[in-house]
Formats: C-alpha cells, sequence, structure tokens
C-alpha cells in the first residue's frame, strides 16, 4: 500500500506541464510562445501610454525643447547600435542552439548580455551628467518624459540582462537534460530583447534627435 | 524553431545530449519526422536552413546600421519640426518593420499571433491618434486658445512666483 503511495507520489512529480516545448494543436504555437507574445502586446500598450503622452505634452506646449540641444546624441547614437547588434547576438545564439552548437551559442548569449550591460553604463553616464547639473524629472516637462520613458525602458533591458544571465548559468545542465525547452527559452527572451531593441528604435529619434 | 514536431517520447531529451561540441547533432529533420507538418513553415532546423537564416539576420543587421546612420544625417539638418518628425518616424518604422518581421519571425508567424497584434495595433493607434485628435478639437472650440497659452507662457516669471 505504502509502496504503491510513494511510487504515485513520485510518479504525480514526473508530469510535466504540457505544450512547454510542442505546439499545441488548436494554437500551433507552445505555450511559451504565446505567453510572451501576449506579454508583449502589454508592453506595446504600456509605452503606448507614454508615446501618447509625450505626442500631448508636445503638441500643446506653447514651446518645446529640441532633444539634440540638451541630450548627448553621440552617446545615444552607439547605444543604438549596441543595442541593434545585441538584437543579432540573441538570434545567432538561437540559431546555433538549433545547430546543436551550445558553446558558440553561449558565445552569443554572453555578448548580448555585454551589450546589455555597455548600455547601460552609456545611460548612466548620460543621466550621471544630466544629475550633475541638477537637472531631473523635475526640472520640465521635457525631462519628465525623457526621464520616465528611457528609465523604464532602462528597466527592461536590466531585465532581460537577468534573464540572460540565468540562461548562461544554467545552459549546461538545462540544454543537457531538455535541450528543446532550452533552446525555445531563448527564442522567447529573444523575442523579448527585439522587443525593447524595437522601443528603443522609436525613442531614439523621437527624444533625442527632434 | 522547435515547436515544429509532434510530441515525442521523453527518451528524446536523455542526458545522451552532451552540451555543445561537434559531437551534438542539430535539430535535424531526421530527428523530427514529422517537421514538414504546418506546424510552423517558417523553421526549419537543417544546417543549410538555419545558416540562410544566419546570414539573413546579418543583412539585417547591416540595413539596421545603415538606417541609423541615416536616421543621425538627417537629423543634423536640423528641418522643420513636421519634416523632421515625418522622416525620422519613416525610418524608425521601416527599421521597426525589419526587427519585427526578421528578427521576431513576425513574417512568417502563426494566425493566432497576428490576431493579437492586430488589436493590440488598432488599441496603440487609438492611443496615438487621441492626443492629436484632442488638440485640434481645443484649437476649433477655443480660437483664442493657443494665444492666451502663448502669452501665459511669455509672462515674467516673477508674476507667477510672487505669491511664494
Amino acid at each position: 500500500m505504502d509502496g504503491h503511495a510513494h511510487a504515485a507520489d513520485a510518479h504525480a512529480h514526473e508530469i510535466e506541464i504540457p505544450y512547454t516545448v510542442h505546439a499545441r494543436p488548436d494554437t500551433g504555437l507552445y505555450n511559451g510562445k504565446l505567453g510572451i507574445w501576449l506579454f508583449l502586446a502589454s508592453e506595446v500598450m504600456l509605452f503606448g501610454a507614454l508615446f501618447s503622452t509625450l505626442i500631448l505634452l508636445r503638441t500643446s506646449a506653447p514651446t518645446w525643447p529640441h532633444g539634440y540641444k540638451l541630450l548627448n546624441v553621440p552617446l545615444a547614437t552607439v547605444n543604438t547600435f549596441v543595442l541593434i547588434a545585441s538584437s543579432v547576438t540573441v538570434v545567432l545564439a538561437w540559431a546555433y542552439l538549433r545547430l546543436g552548437e551550445l558553446k558558440k551559442a553561449k558565445i552569443y548569449l554572453a555578448l548580448t548580455l555585454l551589450c546589455g550591460l555597455g548600455f547601460m553604463v552609456i545611460k548612466t553616464i548620460e543621466y550621471s551628467t544630466k544629475f550633475q547639473h541638477h537637472i531631473g524629472p523635475h526640472t520640465n516637462n521635457f525631462y519628465a518624459t525623457y526621464f520616465v520613458m528611457t528609465g523604464l525602458h532602462g528597466l527592461h533591458v536590466v531585465g532581460g540582462m537577468v534573464v540572460f544571465a540565468y540562461l548562461l548559468l544554467t545552459a549546461n545542465k538545462w540544454y543537457a537534460e531538455k535541450r528543446d525547452q532550452f533552446t525555445n527559452r531563448v527564442e522567447v527572451t529573444g523575442l523579448y530583447w527585439h522587443f525593447v531593441d524595437l522601443v528603443w528604435i522609436f525613442l531614439f529619434p523621437t527624444l533625442y534627435l527632434l | 524553431m522547435t515547436d515544429t514536431h509532434a510530441p515525442h517520447d521523453a527518451a528524446e531529451f536523455a542526458p545522451h545530449q552532451h552540451a555543445g561540441g561537434p559531437g551534438v547533432e542539430p535539430l535535424s529533420e531526421e530527428r523530427h519526422p514529422t517537421h514538414h507538418s504546418d506546424h510552423d513553415p517558417a523553421h526549419h532546423n537543417s544546417p543549410e536552413e538555419v545558416k540562410k537564416e544566419v546570414r539573413k539576420y546579418l543583412i539585417v543587421f547591416g540595413c539596421l546600421a545603415l538606417l541609423t546612420a541615416i536616421t543621425v544625417w538627417i537629423a543634423s539638418f536640423h528641418l522643420p519640426t513636421w519634416q523632421a518628425v515625418t522622416l525620422a518616424l519613416v525610418v524608425a518604422t521601416f527599421k521597426g518593420f525589419l526587427v519585427a518581421a526578421f528578427f521576431m519571425h513576425l513574417i512568417s508567424e502563426r494566425k493566432l499571433i497576428y490576431a493579437v497584434l492586430v488589436m493590440t495595433v488598432f488599441f496603440f493607434g487609438m492611443m496615438i491618434w487621441g492626443p492629436w485628435h484632442h488638440h485640434y478639437d481645443a484649437e476649433e472650440e477655443w480660437p483664442g486658445y493657443d494665444k492666451a497659452h502663448n502669452a501665459a507662457a511669455a509672462a515674467p516669471a516673477s508674476s507667477h512666483e510672487s505669491g511664494h
């Protein structure tokens, strides 16, 4: 009796959540992928609300400063290249996982993490320069939108970096045990990371160049 | 893409799949004979297909870098606001298309994802359209609104702060 109970208990622990790797027949997607797209849809609305706010403030204001006169365009341009490069490295990591080359995939994941770190270092330099001049979100509506939008974007970059660090640290074990699942996790994390890149592609000209 | 094959048993994930190294075979179509099912026509795991994708990603990267340089170059002319906004947004939208279409594979994705995104784009459009609409309505309804607003903004700061 006890033996049966233990066996049943052990078996219960082995039951896996379905569709973490394979596609559901009705959606044609594994759950992680549908989940990340639903999350990204909510993220579009979050950043959309901030862009909407920026438009309302800017079109209603009698005067509005040009971003290129107040912000550091060269640093932001470098950051744009860094983020675009990181989008490439993450798709390359996913591609190499599909080719069965974990070492190369890990190198590209590490490069993605480094790009994220580089982006945040540059952003920190930008912020600290402003703070040294006693400029902050309280200064005016332009800086309020600048700090809120780039700050929220920066938090998203940090969030992505945490996930990439986790993927890197657990890569060997996870890949050996559940290779397909790990490959899919890299894919959905990549989708999130591309979205972060996409937001910056619009933030850069909107805040810095106009 | 690894969601493209029918469920197979746990033996497929056995620890014989060592991490990395030349001994590890790719997620090949031979290992997943149902790969050509209608699950996801966008992604194949044969080495040739993946290498093609890698080349595509590098080309997209080159285009994005070039477009970023063009964006900064255009901005250096300091065009009138509406021209600058239009040009910047056109280039940014094209860059966004490249990222979404190729890096996020939206160019060949499942219908359900398109359905989610159509709704998202509709509501996003409403949020962006709203502020402009509101502003222009205000101008029509109160013709002196902008003039009064400008006058208030041009007033000496001391008159606002005199009470403090």
